[in-house]
Formats: structure tokens, sequence, C-alpha cells
């Protein structure tokens, strides 16, 4: 049918029951307001998505059935330590809370979900179609007083109408199942989705998942552009063309099945200067760290601070040497050098209080 | 891509669609049919009223018998510039460079039962026995290169006699009695083969310009200020776009390319779709320059054209180092049948040929030459600067000697230059 998919097949999971039968329980956040399944001793830990409150027990709205496939985390801890420690280096002056041994004491292990389609398509299609054919052009050079031929041989497309039917089952047509998505997938760069495997319960022991904000009477429009671009693919093979555009499709979607695939996720936290929660979220399959990096205005006027104090301590030692100078001529030469040395530390003064601040401005919004 | 609701009508493939390979399970693929060439089989044409031979007739407009007035009109599609251009794909090239073959065909006469043999790349054919007109008698080697337009004949046979008349009644050096003592043979309908070339060259070219300047100088040995042009040079480059459209090229080879040019161009805009009937008792020949050859000695012409265009963007008509390059881009062609008539007439043992314009009228032709009367008015004009010559080197006219010296040398080259022409004009009427 092409009609929206019916959400009431879901159910509704109660506050400290397990779902799915795993040890998970439901869960939410009073901030970003996202619904999570999570291990019993993770109740009133930060969120994993933006580490602003605490996850308390909540319903959650589920599918009956479990998700169907995985994509299992490919890298390890040690591997993440070693990223964590290549995304942190470039801040000079860090929060005391911003190093890898208390990033790699938070980590949590999460899955986040996208929808996997099934459905049957039964009905007609139409498209243009193209093949590819070659012509013999020329080019022709005038040089020194005399003509040179070229040959250029190019090649075009001839389209051709095509039309026909379609009675075909699409399995694991995978449609987000989160309202952001597209931001999420931003952070974590692409997931490589062909490697999925078949979800087994134990794959989830002790993570955390994020549980979909989308239900499928939500996601139903961009599923079912996700078939259309299936269809024409195999519409595409079926008249074994090259080409396929203007591809149309009149079809009724029937025996429509949604599972999750679950994608693999770290996260981490940690405090900065005022006492923010930030997140940083490590993708499980290929290592890409994204989060924001606060730097510590403390430290920084601290440093600031300490150099101003020595520019003044040099240039103080810089006048007495040129007062010595009226007896020495040599020490009020040395007392010039002192003057400039005193210059220099008075300008890294400024640049070490003002680098944090320059640094946190060029930081993503958390 | 586009979603629409499924109708609960039973799914039809649209009209002029049929089933063609799927690669896939569950999917039918539907593709247009693909379009049939119309029956080439030979033709011949008889008067369904009173048995005789029919033949296409330019005044009624379609197949007329002579004998018995019936006439049947001709269904061709007026398609005139918009008739379907083809594109030089590597595939038809290929095809293209084959020709017609050079092997002679043997006609069977289904009218009378004689059997006739036909010379290679011939259309049409007349039984020398019964007189039947035949057409589509030779096959095209593929598809494509069969004629698919041509204009139609507007001139009818019978309105030849007084144009032509009057053309050979022309011009002073040619024979007094021609207009009366020529005696014309049948003007012979025939249809010759062209391509139509199109394409739009882009053509980039660089050259050194140099620009005149007038400056002021000290002259050392006349020690005054003189003024004298120099020229600056310096490099320019500039691009020309040329749209050629509808370039006619013969492509039979048995035809005079001279009284081919003489009769003129054809309007093209008359071009109706390929019928046997237009055909029917002329004559038509398939081509015998391929379109490979024909396309490149075009582009031979089409270069220089750029070339020349090229000149006309610079600015100045000092130019040095000149270079260009010509791109053609979207190359098509076209391969059309186009009307002539043919005779010829004897005059003291001398055959001449005579062309006319199928589509205009437009006469052209050899004419046999009175060479004395050319030559008489040869001398006629280089006497008057060649006597001011001989006077002024004799110092007749005394003081006025160099005046008249110039005059006659003026006078002189005017007829020689004359004179040049008057004879390339009288040689020319002769050729063909």
């Amino acid at each position: 049918m092409d009609t929206v998919p019916a959400s009431s097949n879901s159910v509704v999971v109660a506050p400290q029951s397990s779902a799915w039968d795993t040890h998970l329980q439901p869960a939410g956040c009073s901030n970003c307001r996202q619904a999570f399944l999570v291990p019993a001793g993770r109740l009133g830990e930060s969120c994993p998505v933006c580490a602003r409150a605490a996850l308390e027990p909540q319903p959650a709205v589920l599918q009956p059935r479990p998700p169907e496939r995985i994509l299992p985390f490919t890298q390890e801890r040690a591997a993440v330590r070693s990223h964590l420690d290549a995304f942190i280096q470039p801040v000079w002056f860090k929060p005391p809370d911003l190093n890898v041994d208390r990033l790699m004491e938070r980590l949590t292990v999460v899955y986040w979900p996208m929808w996997l389609v099934d459905a049957t398509l039964d009905g007609s299609w139409q498209a243009e179609v193209g093949f590819d054919y070659q012509v013999k052009s020329s080019q022709e050079s005038f040089r020194s007083g005399s003509w040179v031929s070229q040959e250029v041989v190019e090649t075009r497309v001839r389209w051709e109408p095509r039309v026909g039917q379609i009675r075909r089952r699409f399995e694991n047509i995978v449609t987000p199942a989160l309202m952001d998505h597209n931001a999420h997938l931003e952070k974590t760069g692409p997931y490589q989705l062909d490697v999925s495997q078949p979800f087994e319960s134990e794959d989830i022991e002790g993570a955390v998942l994020h549980l979909p904000d989308m239900q499928p009477e939500n996601a139903w429009p961009i599923a079912r552009d996700q078939f259309v671009s299936a269809a024409a693919r195999d519409c595409q093979t079926a008249a074994a063309v090259k080409h396929l555009r203007e591809f149309s499709l009149q079809v009724e979607y029937s025996d429509q099945n949604w599972t999750q695939l679950l994608l693999p996720l770290y996260t981490t936290r940690y405090v900065d200067d005022e006492g923010q929660q930030h997140p940083i979220w490590i993708n499980g399959q290929t290592g890409k760290v994204y989060g924001v990096r606060m730097a510590s205005q403390k430290q920084g006027q601290k440093w600031g601070l300490i150099s101003l104090g020595a520019a003044l301590l040099v240039f103080i030692f810089s006048l007495l040497l040129t007062g010595l100078g009226a007896v020495l001529p040599p020490a009020a030469a040395l007392g010039g050098l002192f003057v400039l040395v005193s210059a220099g530390l008075l300008l890294t003064a400024a640049v070490l209080a003002l680098w944090p601040w320059q640094w946190n401005r060029s930081q993503p919004d958390s | 891509m586009t979603q629409e609701h499924p109708s609960q009508q039973p799914w039809q493939p649209p009209d002029g669609f049929q089933m063609v390979e799927s690669a896939l399970e569950g999917i039918t693929v539907f593709a247009p049919v693909q379009e049939q060439s119309p029956e080439e089989a030979p033709r011949t044409y008889i008067c369904p009223q009173c048995g005789a031979s029919t033949r296409f007739d330019a005044a009624a407009g379609g197949v007329a018998c002579e004998y018995c007035g019936y006439t049947a009109p001709v269904e061709g599609q007026e398609v005139g510039r918009q008739a379907a251009e083809n594109e030089f794909t590597l595939e038809t090239v290929s095809l293209a460079e084959r020709g017609w073959g050079t092997e002679r065909q043997e006609l069977h006469c289904e009218q009378c039962g004689a059997n006739m043999t036909l010379e290679p790349g011939v259309l049409t054919a007349t039984c020398l026995f019964c007189a039947s007109n035949r057409v589509n008698v030779h096959p095209a080697p593929v598809d494509v290169l069969r004629p698919r337009y041509l204009v139609p004949f507007k001139v009818s046979p019978d309105q030849l006699q007084k144009p032509v008349q009057e053309w050979l009644g022309r011009g002073w050096y040619h024979p007094a009695d021609l207009k009366t003592s020529a005696s014309l043979a049948r003007f012979n309908g025939i249809y010759l083969p062209f391509w139509t070339f199109d394409t739009i060259i882009t053509a980039d070219w660089a050259a050194e310009v140099g620009y005149e300047r007038q400056e002021r100088y000290y002259d050392a040995s006349s020690k005054e200020w003189k003024t004298r042009t120099v020229i600056d040079w310096r490099w320019e480059n500039g691009r020309v776009t040329l749209n050629i459209d509808d370039l006619l090229f013969c492509a039979s080879q048995r035809v005079s390319p001279v009284l081919l040019k003489r009769i003129g161009s054809f309007n093209l805009e008359d071009l109706v779709s390929y019928q046997p009937d237009f055909l029917a008792g002329l004559q038509a020949q398939a081509y015998d320059i391929t379109l490979t050859d024909a396309w490149e000695q075009a582009k031979t012409d089409l270069r220089e054209r750029a070339r020349q265009a090229c000149y006309d963007d610079i600015p100045s008509r000092h130019v040095r180092n000149f270079s260009m390059t010509a791109d053609f881009g979207d190359e098509t062609w076209r391969y059309v049948l186009l009307p002539v008539y043919l005779t010829t007439y004897h005059l003291q043992g001398r055959t001449f040929q005579v062309m006319v314009n199928g589509q205009t009228g437009v006469v052209a032709g050899q004419k046999p030459v009175v060479w004395w009367k050319v030559r008489l008015a040869i001398a006629a004009l280089l006497l008057p600067g060649l006597i001011l010559l001989l006077l002024s080197l004799f110092s007749v006219f005394g003081e006025n000697q160099s005046m008249l010296l110039i005059i006659g040398i003026l006078l002189f080259a005017g007829g020689v230059v004359f004179s040049a022409r008057l004879y390339g004009q009288a040689a020319a009427s002769e050729a063909a």
C-alpha cells in the first residue's frame, strides 16, 4: 500500500522493565528529550547525546521486533584513546577535565538507530533511458601556413522512453530514524552500511541504545523516496542501460516490515572552566572524533600574568642597567637589549591571555 | 524521480510500445517499436486506366498518364529545412565508407519479361522494350544511407524550351544562328544526390597585429623634420563562431561541377519526404562520393572560410604569425535528391551540354564561341592604348609626350584587363 505504515505495531515499555530480551531499561534525557535503552546501572549518568542532563527512567515506544542488523564496533579502546589524544592535542590550555584519562573513564558505548524497511512494490514505472554512442568530429589547426587535422571522438547519450511493470520485494531499505539523523551523520561522518551483521542481543550488553524519535509514520515519506531510488536502480538494471532519468513510479507498497539497524558510537564528555558539560563523539567504525574543544581561559590568564610579571622584572632590570651606563657605558647597551626582551615578554603575555578566547570563538556551537 | 499513486485501471503499455528483454525478474520493460523503413522493393508505374506507363508530372504535381489523363497526387510530406539530420556516429561513418559498390545489377521487367542490366547506384529505370518506369531498382547499402528527402521537380520539360532558346540567343560572341540552328535533344529529368552539412565552427585565432602610427623624425641628411608611418605590433587573439546551415555538396562525380554551380542553389524549404512516386519516369542517381569523402572536402572549404572569418575579425590589415584552431561541433548531415534537367544540342558536328535547375528553371550550359569575334574585340580593346603609346614614343605631340605616355599606358593596361576577362568568359562558356 502506498499508505503510511501503522504505528499501532509499536509497544510502550514501562520504566524498570526490560526490552527485546535484554537487560536494558527505557530512560530519557530531560534536556534533549531523547529516549534510550540503558543498563540499569547507568540510570542517573549524563545523557550520552547532550551531556547536559542525567538519564532518568521513563516509558519508551518500541517496535515489538528487536533490531535486525547491527554495525559492529571496529575501533578498539586503545585506538579510541589515540584518536582522543590527537583530537585534544591542538588545545594549548586545556581545562583540567579535558584529558585523555578522564575522557576514557567516561567512554560510553552507544548505538544509534536507522530504520530498515521491507516492502513489496507492485505497479508500473516509466523513465527515459540513455545509451552511449560515439560521434566523430574534428579539430583543424592552422600553424605556420599549413593545416593539421585532428580527429575527435565524442561520446553522447541517446535518450529513449521505457515503461514497464514492477512487482518486486525490496528489503532493508535504510531510512533515518532520528529527526537529527543528518546532524548526527555530519558529526560522526559516514558509516559503511554494507558490513552490517545480524543483530544478537549480546552485542548490546552494557551499551546504551538511542531509540528512534521518528516513528514509521513520520519516516515513511523519506522511506518512500528511498524505495523509489532503489526501484530506479533495479529498473535501470532490468533495462540494461547505462543512464536513467525522469524516473516515475506508480506502485502499491505492501507487506511492509520496519526493523532497525544500529550504528556504533562512542561518547564521552568533559567539563569546561565554567562547569559546562561538553559531549565528544567517536565514530565506532571509522574513529572520527567530533566535539567542542574548549580552551581554559583561566589557564591562559595565569600564564599571561606570569609572562607579564617576568616582563616587568626584566624592564626594571633594564632600567638599572641603563642607570649603571652612566659609569659603565657597555651596561647602557645591555640595558637597551633587556628593554627589548621585556617588550617580547609583554607581547607573549597578551598572546597567552587572548589565545583561549580566540580558540573558543573558532569552536562550533556545542 | 517521482512517485505517483497507482490508478485502479489494469496497466497497459502505451501504443507503439513492445516488450523487450528484462535483465531482472519482477520487472518488465517496454520500448517503443522501432520504426520500420518503408518498403524499398522495385515498383513499376503503370496507368490503372489504360495500362500505359505513368510518370511524375511536375505541372500536375503527381503521377500522371500522358495518354488518358489519369493523375494520382503524391503523398509527400513537406518537411523543408526541418528534415531530420543525422549525426556522424562512428557506426554510420563506417557504413558510409562502403558506398554503393561497383557491381552492375540485373533487373527483370515484370511488365514485359525483359532483362536489363543497371549501373551501380542507379535508382530508377525505364524498360527499353515496354517503356515501363521503375523506381527503387537498387537497394541502399544501409537504411540510413537511402534517400529520405528530395526537392520535387517544379518545372516541367515543356516549360523549358522557351527559356533555353532565350539562353541560347544571349551573348554576342556565340554563333548568330545558335538560337535557330541548335537542335535540342529531349530534356532528361534527373535527381542528383547531394549531401547537406550543418556544423558550428568555433575558431580561436592568435596573431601579431600591426597598427599604423605616424611618427616625426629628424632626417640628418636633409636636416629637416619629416613624418613617416611606423607599425606597432602586438599579440592579439579572438574567437569567431561560424554557423554553417545546409551546406550543399553534390555527391555525384558524373555531372559537371561548373554547370552545377551556374544553375544556382536550391531552396531546401521545398524538401519533402522521399516517395518513389516523385521518381517515376525520371532518372535518379545514388551518391558515388561517399559521406566521409564529401565531408572531408567540405571541411577543407569550411576551414578556409573560418580562416577568412578570423582575418575579418582582426581590426587591421597588418597581420603576421597568424595561427588558429577551428573546432567543428554539432556536425550533422542529410542525404537528399535535387532535381535537374540535362540535355544536349548539336551544332556543326559538336555536342554541347545544357543543365536546367529543376526547381528554379535557371539555365546553364556550354555554348560554342566564334573566336574571331573575340579576337577582334580584344584587338579593339588593346589598340587605342597601343596607338597612344607609339605616338608618345615618336614624340609626335612634343611637350605633351609624357601625358600621352601615361594615358597610353592606362588605356593599354585597361585593355589588357578587359581582354583577359573577355577571353576567360568566352573560354568558360565553352567549358563544362
